[in-house]
């Protein structure tokens, strides 16, 4: 059954090593405080912090102490998992339940792994009336250069990983380059009377002065501010500010052509649109308890178009995106619908895994239940 | 039967020209009506369909309170006889919308009267009966004690000293209220997570007050009142009414309503003759005036018993029909019946009382028919009587007590079988009723058994029960069956406690609302709870026992052998629903917002419960732990999940924070503080016992 090699891997101090009770144990021991402290870190400090300061590979409690952080302990018990499956779980059929179960466990690890990586999360607001054709990123930002060429748009997009100082972006094809001066992950921005109308930066706005701020507890709410140095030949270098909050965009002359940069939300390209028909919010009778929101949606992709109809737990899937009824807004402009979007490689992952894991353990439990009941039936 | 329908338009339209030359005069003294504002134009007849949120109608129906007025008459000028508890029943079976949901009359005064008093009965009165008479004769009403003020303080801030019982008459708070609606403004400015127990009790006492008086005005228009007196005998005479030895001086606004045409006959004389009133025609222009403003006094009442016939799915208190003529012309028959009811009971005459409610119900049906094919109202009134939750927990009491001496007299022949049997049926009866509670929910609400905290603990209860007795019946030791009642006691009087904040069947938000992958998430994590709440109630016993014969006979040995397995046992039953619940949440999340996993306190809650499972089957598996050290952690596995169960409420944070409750933070550290003083006192007994007895030699 077993074959020779596994056993002979099996008894390897190696892997005896690796698969000392005391890792998987303390591991999992691990694993269960992280949470437990993640969760009351979360109450204080928000998700997104929470999971920057408990996903690391090592957490400096206090500052001193370092404490492995869930990635490093998830890692462990997977190359644990790994090889405890390939050379020491015997191939026998009483154990097909634990094959099923540690199988699926090592599948729902690697499904969380693709998703931390690949999972691309956004949203897309639409009023009545208006098509969408790209969705917008929660806390990532981008400084788009574009110009207007009749109904459409020319963007071209630096993602705000790159926007480290001294960094330079090449405004081609126009004959123009910045380089960034400061990045600010969240500022505050001011205007001031005391210059006397004179700004020290180019600015669509007319902010004279950007400050620093510490993150927000929830990323999505951070502002983030850009200073860069504009050079154009045979003209003097000028600093632009660029601000998160900014509703207009910054109108340059370059070459000739009037060009707009703004620091936004990343955008996402859709390579089809939905248009917003409808938006219906109905409450329990009596109370102000909503009952449902429903989104009425047309969907266009290429020449073809159909209505849809998007509501609490029954997302819109097209195309490896995943539309969801998220959140409304009723206000003088008239009502406006918000959708997650997601796309996810792995989505489907999960499903299978835990099946597996779900499935294995009952194998295995019913089998050993089976027999608590013939034992005692026996009396 | 010839009814003033056509007439009562313009008999309104003329009570309004009678009352115009007069609006100058100050209003009539001393009477409730004159508290409103005399101007009848500042109520829109908009006012009447307001139809805010449950918290913005609490708001909207807050009274103008004014020092010197008494809101609640001592006397109507007529008194009321009323009936008897028994003779209300029919009452209790007309259809109300409270909290968005149709419900009985009975339910709607059930609750009212847990949230203001904490008992669902008035000393031994029933709380529909208490509600009818708010309703019918609020002048009686004002000295029962009806108001339970927890907090001394606010007691003694509205000069009330403070009573052993802590229930108060709305005349003891009455001299207080205009300085508890200031209070109550403040506390209500201050945002909620950040209100102290002091305002959170000023808010709950002013709201009950508010809902109390908004009931003794709800039907006003059938109650005799104090600005509608007839003083010339004659008035009496020509419109038809008995004689003041008889009925007493005050009648109601029906009463004249419906001697609407005679009094329009007599105005239209009056503005055609001119010159000199006469005193009949003087008091008929005053009545008529009188009448006019109380009609458009008409405010949004908790009493919702009317379905509006203009926007199917809204329902109506009488006083905003009253206030609405086109209204009160269409919902004629209703307003007819509910005037007769109060009529009939303050004559005490219970057979007209009835057939007069049963009209209404009829009447009722007719017009909200589609709404009212949802309702399960003889169900719902049934259970309300029986209170299936309370019998299961008294015994659940009692089977605890027998199992208990079980445990004394074990080995003690007939008392050991004895008490065993009662035990026994006590707790299979216990879970006969507390199953029923939980299916008439199910089958009245139209919905899966578990949608909210308080639904949880009778269902968590019912399945570790459940599975409890059925491993008693495998077992026979008495450790599952006393594990039982110790669960379903601890467990229901959690849930006793929560049904006190008032009616526990309340609507759901739209994520919520019915959904397969919810459903049946929440029912595997609660039978996960469940099965890892008995593990560690097993592991209790376990653990005694352990301790106390630290050296185990050959006999005790086998019996720890076997208490050893059902707490194994029921852990893998813990870790297999846990996980599989903990999957479909993910697989729920997937669908409603696609994340499968998006580290909510709750779901981070669950896991936990899987890991410490995960944790204690490999230790047993490898031998790092023995018997006892997976008892004791089956004990802090109950720990952890009383935190994934109620500490993550107390957060405050994600998606599932939808059961926060003050307090439960101090008798949750409580609980987790005695599990492990409870573990350290086992582990100490048992190192102390060892050393004394010498093991014997086997």
């Amino acid at each position: 059954m077993n074959p020779k090699w596994r056993q002979k891997a099996a008894r390897h101090p190696v892997t005896k090593a690796v698969l000392h009770p005391a890792i998987t144990l303390a591991g999992l021991l691990m694993l269960l405080l992280l949470i437990f402290f993640g969760t009351l870190y979360q109450a204080d400090h928000g998700l997104y912090e929470a999971q920057r300061v408990f996903f690391g590979y090592l957490i400096w409690v206090a500052g001193v102490v370092p404490f492995p952080g869930s990635s490093l302990v998830l890692w462990v018990l997977s190359i644990q998992l790994a090889v405890m499956m390939t050379f020491v779980l015997p191939l026998v059929w009483k154990k097909a339940g634990l094959w099923v179960v540690h199988g699926g466990l090592l599948l729902l690890l690697v499904g969380g792994f693709i998703t931390q990586m690949m999972a691309v999360e956004s949203q897309m607001t639409l009023a009545e009336g208006e098509t969408g054709h790209y969705t917008m990123a929660y806390d990532k930002w981008e400084v788009a250069v574009w110009r207007q060429i009749a109904d459409t748009n020319e963007v071209l997009a630096y993602v705000d990983e790159d926007l480290q100082p001294g960094a330079v972006l090449d405004l081609a094809p126009w004959p123009a380059r910045l380089t960034v001066v400061k990045y600010h992950e969240n500022a505050a921005a001011f205007t001031s009377t005391v210059t006397g109308g004179v700004l020290p930066y180019l600015n669509a706005s007319g902010i004279a002065s950007m400050e620093p701020r510490k993150p927000e507890k929830e990323a999505p709410q951070n502002a983030p501010g850009l200073i860069a140095k504009l050079s154009v030949p045979n003209t003097p270098d000028r600093e632009i500010l660029l601000y998160g909050l900014e509703s207009r965009p910054l109108a340059l002359t370059l070459g000739g052509e009037r060009v707009l940069l703004q620091l936004r939300r990343r955008h996402y390209p859709l390579d089809f649109s939905l248009t917003l028909k409808d938006f219906i919010r109905t409450l329990h009778p009596g109370t102000d308890v909503a009952r449902s929101y429903e989104s009425y949606v047309d969907l266009h992709d290429g020449l073809s178009s159909r209505p849809v109809k998007v509501w609490m737990n029954n997302p819109l899937r097209y195309k490896g995106y995943t539309f969801f009824q998220a959140s409304f807004a009723i206000d003088q402009e008239g009502e406006h619908s918000t959708f997650a979007v997601v796309t996810n490689p792995g989505r489907l992952i999960p499903y299978i895994s835990s099946l597996m894991v779900f499935g294995g353990m009952l194998l295995h439990f019913i089998l050993h239940f089976l027999g608590y009941v013939r034992r005692t039936a026996r009396k | 039967m010839k009814n003033p329908l056509h007439s009562l338009l313009l008999f309104l339209a003329l009570c309004g020209l009678a009352a115009a030359p007069l609006r100058a005069q100050p209003p009539a003294s001393g009477a409730p009506e004159s508290m409103v504002s005399p101007d009848p134009e500042a109520h829109s007849e908009d006012d009447g369909h307001d139809h805010g949120s449950d918290e913005e109608a609490a708001e909207d129906i807050q009274p103008e309170l004014g020092g010197e007025f008494t809101l609640l008459p001592e006397d109507l000028g007529r008194p009321s006889k009323g009936l008897n508890p028994r003779d209300v029943r029919a009452f209790g079976a007309v259809a109300v919308l409270h909290d968005g949901r149709i419900k009985p009359l009975e339910t709607l005064a059930r609750h009212l009267l847990l949230q203001w008093s904490g008992h669902d009965a008035y000393q031994g009165t029933p709380a529909l009966a208490i509600f009818a008479q708010i309703v019918f004769a609020p002048e009686k009403t004002g000295d029962l004690k009806l108001f339970r003020i927890d907090n001394p303080e606010v007691a003694e801030a509205l000069g009330i000293t403070a009573e052993k019982k802590r229930r108060y008459s709305y005349r003891q708070i009455e001299p207080g209220l205009t300085k508890l609606q200031a209070l109550s403004q403040r506390a209500d400015s201050i945002e909620e997570a950040k209100r102290n127990l002091v305002e959170k009790e000023v808010l709950r006492t002013f709201g009950n007050v508010a809902t109390y008086l908004n009931l003794t005005r709800s039907l006003q228009f059938a109650l005799p009142s104090a600005s509608l007196v007839i003083a010339v005998p004659e008035t009496r005479n020509v419109l038809g009414l008995p004689g003041l030895a008889e009925g007493g001086p005050t009648v109601s606004f029906w009463e004249l309503m419906e001697r609407a045409p005679m009094m329009a006959q007599i105005l239209d004389g009056i503005h055609e003759g001119g010159g000199e009133y006469s005193p009949v025609e003087n008091e008929i222009v005053r009545l008529s005036r009188a009448m006019y403003l109380q009609s458009q006094t008409g405010m949004a009442s908790p009493l919702r018993i009317l379905p509006n016939p203009d926007q199917p799915g809204t329902w109506l208190s009488p006083s905003e029909v009253v206030a609405t003529p086109g209204l009160m012309q269409r919902l004629n028959a209703e307003i007819g019946a509910l005037a007769a009811m109060t009529s009939a009971y303050r004559a005490g005459d219970a057979a007209a009382f009835e057939a007069r409610a049963s009209a209404l119900n009829a009447s009722v049906r007719r017009l909200a028919a589609a709404e009212m094919e949802k309702t399960r109202f003889p169900l719902e009134i049934l259970k309300n009587r029986v209170n299936p939750l309370f019998v299961s927990t008294v015994l659940f009491w009692i089977s605890l007590f027998t199992g208990f001496l079980f445990f004394l007299f074990r080995h003690g022949g007939a008392a050991s079988r004895w008490t065993y049997r009662i035990t026994w049926t006590l707790s299979g009866l216990a879970l006969f009723f507390l199953t029923a509670a939980i299916v008439a929910r199910v089958l009245i609400m139209r919905r899966p058994p578990v949608t909210s905290l308080f639904e949880t603990f009778p269902f968590v209860a019912a399945v570790s029960i459940a599975v409890a007795l059925f491993l008693e019946r495998r077992s026979r030791q008495g450790v599952a069956l006393l594990s039982a009642s110790l669960l379903g006691t601890l467990l229901l009087s959690i849930a006793n406690r929560y049904a006190a904040d008032g009616d526990t069947m309340q609507m759901l938000v739209a994520v919520l609302n019915s959904n397969f992958w919810l459903s049946t998430h929440v029912i595997c994590i609660t039978v996960g709870y469940a099965a890892c709440a008995l593990s560690g109630a097993i592991a209790h016993i376990r653990l005694v026992r352990g301790a106390w014969s630290p050296v185990p006979t050959p006999e005790q040995r086998a019996s720890l052998r076997e208490v050893d397995r059902m707490v194994y046992g029921t852990l893998c039953f813990g870790l297999l629903f846990s996980f599989i619940g903990t999957v479909l949440g993910g697989i729920w999340a997937d669908q409603s917002w696609g994340r499968f996993w998006g580290w909510d306190p709750k779901e981070n809650g669950a896991l936990l419960i899987v890991i410490w499972c995960a944790i204690l089957l490999h230790a047993r598996h490898w031998g790092v732990i023995r018997e006892t050290g997976v008892a004791a952690g089956a004990v802090l596995g109950a720990v952890i999940v009383s935190l994934a169960w109620q500490g993550v409420n107390l957060l405050n944070v994600g998606l599932h924070s939808y059961g926060f409750t003050s307090g439960a933070a101090l008798k949750l550290f409580g609980y987790i503080g005695a599990e492990i003083l409870f573990l350290l006192v086992v582990w100490l007994v048992t190192e102390i016992r060892k050393h004394k007895r010498p093991p014997e030699i086997s």
